[in-house]
């Protein structure tokens, strides 16, 4: 199984790494490699959902968990781990935890892998190789002992700083061709000259080296009484509701401290519930949390929260079932794995920033970059979202096909980056442009039927007209029946017949395609599949 | 300017022949923005001889006829070149490469569609439309019938303060529109199980209260190329498809 965004494999599972599928390839290249290659699109959410689990069995042992993305959890050891009787104890139990919370989960995303070192990244990796280490029969931890993280990071990949610390892969690049080989050559380098030549991204990636990311560099304590709250008139129930105040409360705190100049890179997010429930998460990005990115992790931590696993692929509400259902606990309907925590609606949404840092700031371009009526356009997406919820509104993508709706599919909008649409629209330079053989000529339907209309298509003689296995047709079209209408057929063109992915038992289709243009004027697009005739579209 | 050269140029006393010639030629220098030209969305160039001073703003334009959706995408596609957002809502149907070749900048297409079981209310309707009035330029709206008269009065009040434009494919039901686009189309090159649709000529015929007076237009839209153009008086049909004997 590979994930793929744009084109791009993100993430494989082990089984396909192993037969070659590596993070970066495209989906042919991937495909190529492995050709039983399960394919499924990237999409944050669910893994947020999924993750939601994890870090409530982790948060039920440790205070102050810190999350940067789905899949990754850190915490502070310290305390914890005294209370458990030393890092190996601490270690085990929340690998019990987790394992026990991802139950059957847990075949298909593989081992767990825990570190224990001095810094952030330090422990990244730490976790890495013990992830390796376990999927070897390995105990599934790996523990630095203090003090002692530069050593262990000194003979490590520069690779791992792209993959752990978040650090852009053309810098990591620039560091290999100056000769730099291993972590350890990194962090001996003077910093005041890692400073002077490559600036701030230089000092982040010098001090993770060096394990001495414990707090990223340049970060400071956010200005007293920089807390955003809006109190709810009436209970909440909607997660798109939420989530839309969510991104109010968080273009405030970014405008707050854009003012400032500085960039959250560590906040808090806290939701109350009527009966007292809450969730309280910290959210943390080295590279700093713009508006939009503050949104995705409010909306992934309330949409875990109030939904627990239950494999929904649409942003639900939060807490559908629990909003009438007084103190029982339930709904969702999933067997087993429900786990709604919510029994009321929403009260208080809270977002405050616990650490801050000087922001450097983005170079807009000098020609185009965004107009008034972009930003125009995206608010009032925004406030579509809110109103008829996330997979009512779409954009159109490409992704290529010979059917007049496999071309472009649609895409939800505020899953799509609406500022940066090149690539989404159109065909990439990297994409299977085609040729489609078989891709009908121009112009297209202007009305492509969200269902087909099953529609009867008979010769002059009144026969049922049919297209035999060689693609010969039984008659010429003389009247096409359909939804009540009998209409008398004008012109006619075709059997187009098209035989699509053959190799797939399951997915095998081989349709003849007819233009079909009526007496009155209308033109179809008719298909005959398995003897049945459909209206797929309409030149309207 | 000296003031020697301004005196100059002062028209002398008594009649001047070019007085009036001349004051016309300044006339667009001390313009200071005509509030007219502003208070309109611009076409596709093959639209000009029937709309030749673009969409008014503010206006809720209907198109009917055989090619009432792509007339639709077409009198959207000027904004959208220009860099405006076109807004769909209520089109399930809709054909992305169709609007894609109407000239819709696609990139810049918003679409809202109601869930299959539950379609939207008549108040959900009015609110959809009032956020996509406030955000985008041109609206194509395919659900009129299913809005009810309050609502279509208040959408309405909405656009003529916002000045984008609402198109409405198909019926108009409780809206009052301004200008009425209706279309009748014939298409070229099917033949008898032969060809394939190549070229559709449309009849475009422009009325309503804020036009001046009613004008129409032949259309090739679109030609055996692709393009959209006015057809030219006395220029053949598209040729049809030579029969050629295969095998």
């Amino acid at each position: 199984m590979a994930v793929l965004h744009a084109n791009r494999v993100v993430a494989c599972s082990r089984a396909a790494a192993a037969a070659g599928v590596r993070v970066g390839h495209r989906r042919r290249e991937a495909q190529s490699r492995c050709p039983a290659l399960d394919v499924v699109a990237h999409e944050p959410a669910r893994d947020a959902r999924a993750f939601h689990d994890v870090i409530e069995a982790v948060a039920a042992a440790v205070p102050r968990l810190e999350l940067t993305e789905p899949g990754v959890l850190t915490f502070a050891t310290r305390g914890p781990s005294r209370y458990f009787g030393g890092d190996a104890a601490l270690a085990a139990h929340v690998r019990t935890l987790v394992e026990s919370a991802l139950g059957t989960a847990l075949r298909a995303v593989g081992p767990v892998g825990i570190g224990i070192a001095d810094g952030r990244f330090a422990a990244g990796v730490a976790a890495h190789r013990a992830m390796r280490q376990a999927a070897a029969g390995g105990d599934g931890w790996v523990i630095v002992p203090a003090a002692g993280s530069a050593t262990f990071l000194a003979r490590g990949s520069l690779q791992w700083l792209i993959h752990v610390g978040g650090v852009e892969p053309d810098l990591v690049g620039l560091f290999r061709r100056l000769g730099l080989r291993d972590l350890g050559a990194l962090a001996a380098l003077p910093i005041t000259d890692v400073l002077a030549r490559f600036g701030q991204p230089g000092v982040i990636a010098h001090q993770m080296a060096a394990a001495g990311d414990d707090r990223p560099p340049g970060t400071q304590d956010p200005p007293e009484g920089m807390v955003f709250v809006h109190h709810f008139d009436a209970p909440v129930h909607h997660l798109e509701s939420l989530v839309f105040v969510g991104k109010h409360l968080a273009d405030q705190l970014a405008s707050a401290l854009a003012a400032q100049g500085r960039v959250c890179t560590q906040m808090l997010v806290t939701a109350e519930t009527e009966h007292g429930e809450r969730t309280e998460r910290c959210w943390s990005r080295s590279t700093g949390l713009s508006a939009a990115a503050m949104v995705e992790r409010i909306r992934w931590q309330l949409d875990g929260w109030g939904q627990g696993i239950t494999g929904d692929a649409g942003g639900g509400a939060v807490a559908d079932a629990a909003g009438g259902e007084g103190g029982e606990r339930g709904g969702g309907g999933e067997d087993g794995v429900v786990q709604v925590d919510v029994t009321a609606g929403v009260i208080q949404l809270r977002v405050e920033p616990l650490a801050v840092r000087a922001d450097e700031g983005v170079q807009l371009g000098l020609w185009g970059g965004r107009t008034q009526a972009d930003e125009w356009a995206q608010r009032a997406t925004a406030r579509l979202v809110g109103l008829v919820g996330d997979p009512q509104v779409v954009v159109p993508a490409w992704q290529g096909g010979r059917h007049p709706d496999d071309v472009y599919r649609w895409v939800s909008a505020s899953l799509s980056d609406l500022d940066d649409p090149t690539g989404r629209a159109a065909p990439g330079p990297g994409a299977a442009t085609g040729p489609w053989p078989g891709l009908l000529p121009a112009p297209s339907p202007a009305a492509v039927y969200p269902s087909a209309v099953e529609a009867s298509v008979v010769d002059a003689d009144g026969r049922h007209v049919g297209v035999s296995g060689r693609g010969v047709a039984s008659g010429a079209p003389a009247r096409v029946r359909c939804a009540g209408r009998d209409e008398e057929v004008a012109a006619w063109a075709g059997p187009w017949v098209v035989e699509e992915r053959w190799w797939d038992a399951g997915r095998h289709r081989r349709v003849a395609r007819y233009q079909l243009l009526t007496q009155s004027g209308r033109a179809y697009l008719a298909v005959l599949e398995r003897q049945r005739w459909w209206l797929v579209a309409e030149y309207a | 300017m000296t003031s020697a050269s301004v005196a100059h140029t002062l028209p002398r006393r008594g009649p001047d022949p070019d007085a009036r010639d001349r004051l016309a030629a300044l006339a667009p220098r001390i313009d200071t923005g005509s509030l007219a030209a502003e208070r309109v969305v611009a076409v596709h160039p093959a639209l000009a001889t029937v709309l030749p001073q673009g969409l008014p703003r503010g206006a809720t334009v209907r198109t009917s006829g055989r090619a009432a959706l792509s007339g639709a995408l077409l009198l959207a596609a000027g904004a959208s070149q220009a860099g405006a957002w076109t807004g769909v809502a209520g089109v399930p149907e809709l054909g992305v490469q169709a609007a894609a070749e109407a000239g819709l900048a696609l990139e810049r297409v918003v679409a809202v569609r109601d869930r299959a079981g539950a379609a939207f209310s008549d108040d959900t309707w009015g609110q959809v439309l009032g956020a996509l009035l406030d955000g985008f330029d041109t609206v194509v709206f395919g659900a009129a019938t299913r809005v009810r008269a309050g609502t279509a009065r208040r959408v309405q009040s909405r656009l003529a303060h916002r000045g984008a434009v609402l198109l409405i494919v198909g019926a108009a039901g409780a809206f009052s529109c301004d200008v009425e686009v209706d279309t009748r189309s014939t298409w070229e090159g099917l033949g008898d199980g032969h060809g394939h649709l190549r070229a559709r000529r449309v009849d475009v015929s422009v009325a309503g209260r804020r036009i001046r007076r009613p004008r129409q237009d032949s259309l090739w839209f679109p030609d055996a190329e692709g393009a959209v153009r006015r057809v030219e008086d006395g220029s053949a049909n598209v040729t049809p498809l030579t029969w050629r004997q295969t095998g």
